[in-house]
């Protein structure tokens, strides 16, 4: 009998990889009985979605290298170069 | 005749390939003086190795291969220095059975709303820089860098195991912070 512990950690698994059958239908029985876990799964399904969204949106933005920073990494390049 | 590639002049590389550089590794790097070194470290360990340049690539395809390999350098460099955190995340909410303590918090009817608030994505990327770098080094390779497991256990140099454990301590965190600083203050 699986406990509230190793279905949260099972529930984690499972938006990774494909989890054995015996492993599913243990998930979905407890589910159906337990609030909290299932609280937790949809908790859980919610915060996936948003990090996949974070991490598209953190690429949208458009940093620039400053001046300064340009400058000093051609500085740094042309050191090399004439060594 | 077959179209070979040449290299620019390494000095004109920040002025060419300096923005590109920066914004893939500032996403993928917490803090953007580190990013900004790691960008710098790929220009000149391009410039010493432009005789094993085959042309067979782009110039910008070349550069970016070399950053890929100076991010997972730092990934690692990181994972060395870090003390693999003991602490667990779980005491607080399982007993000694493994069930839950007490009941979650339940979230507002409609969390997809908060999607839309800027406010949102300000707590959230609080709560993203407060997990271990360990933990969002994950994330970064899945998402950012679409790796499939296999991909990340050999980037980091860890077991299988060892990531489904950091993916699930990294949710069972954020999924905590989140709940702590938006949906018990906003109600």
């Amino acid at each position: 009998m699986l406990r509230c512990k190793d279905i949260a950690k099972l529930l984690s698994d499972s938006l990774e990889k494909e989890l054995p059958w015996t492993q599913r239908v243990e998930i979905r029985l407890h589910l159906m009985i337990c609030y909290v876990c299932r609280r937790y799964w949809k908790q859980l399904r919610f915060l996936h979605n948003c990090i996949t969204n974070y991490y598209d949106k953190k690429l949208d933005k458009d940093p620039a290298l400053s001046q300064e920073s340009k400058k000093r990494m051609q500085d740094k390049i042309i050191e090399e170069m004439n060594k | 005749m077959e179209n070979k590639n040449v290299l620019s002049n390494p000095a004109d590389w920040v002025e060419l390939y300096g923005d590109q550089l920066l914004k893939y590794t500032v996403a993928r790097v917490r803090h953007r003086e580190a990013a900004e070194e790691i960008v710098q470290e790929t220009f000149l360990a391009g410039l010493k190795a432009q005789k094993n340049f085959s042309g067979r690539s782009s110039e910008k395809t070349w550069l970016f291969g070399i950053l890929k390999h100076k991010i997972i350098d730092h990934y690692r460099k990181k994972e060395k220095e870090q003390q693999v955190s003991t602490e667990d995340p779980f005491v607080e909410y399982f007993d000694g059975r493994g069930h839950w303590k007490k009941s979650l918090e339940k979230w507002d009817t409609n969390p997809q709303k908060a999607l839309e608030q800027k406010e949102f994505w300000e707590v959230f990327s609080r709560c993203i820089s407060n997990l271990p770098v360990d933990m969002e080094q994950v994330f970064q390779l899945k998402i950012l860098d679409k790796m499939d497991s296999d991909g990340i256990c050999e980037a980091l140099q860890i077991t299988s195991a060892n990531l489904w454990v950091r993916l699930h301590r990294a949710r069972f965190k954020m999924r905590e912070c989140l709940e702590k600083c938006w949906f018990m203050k906003t109600g």
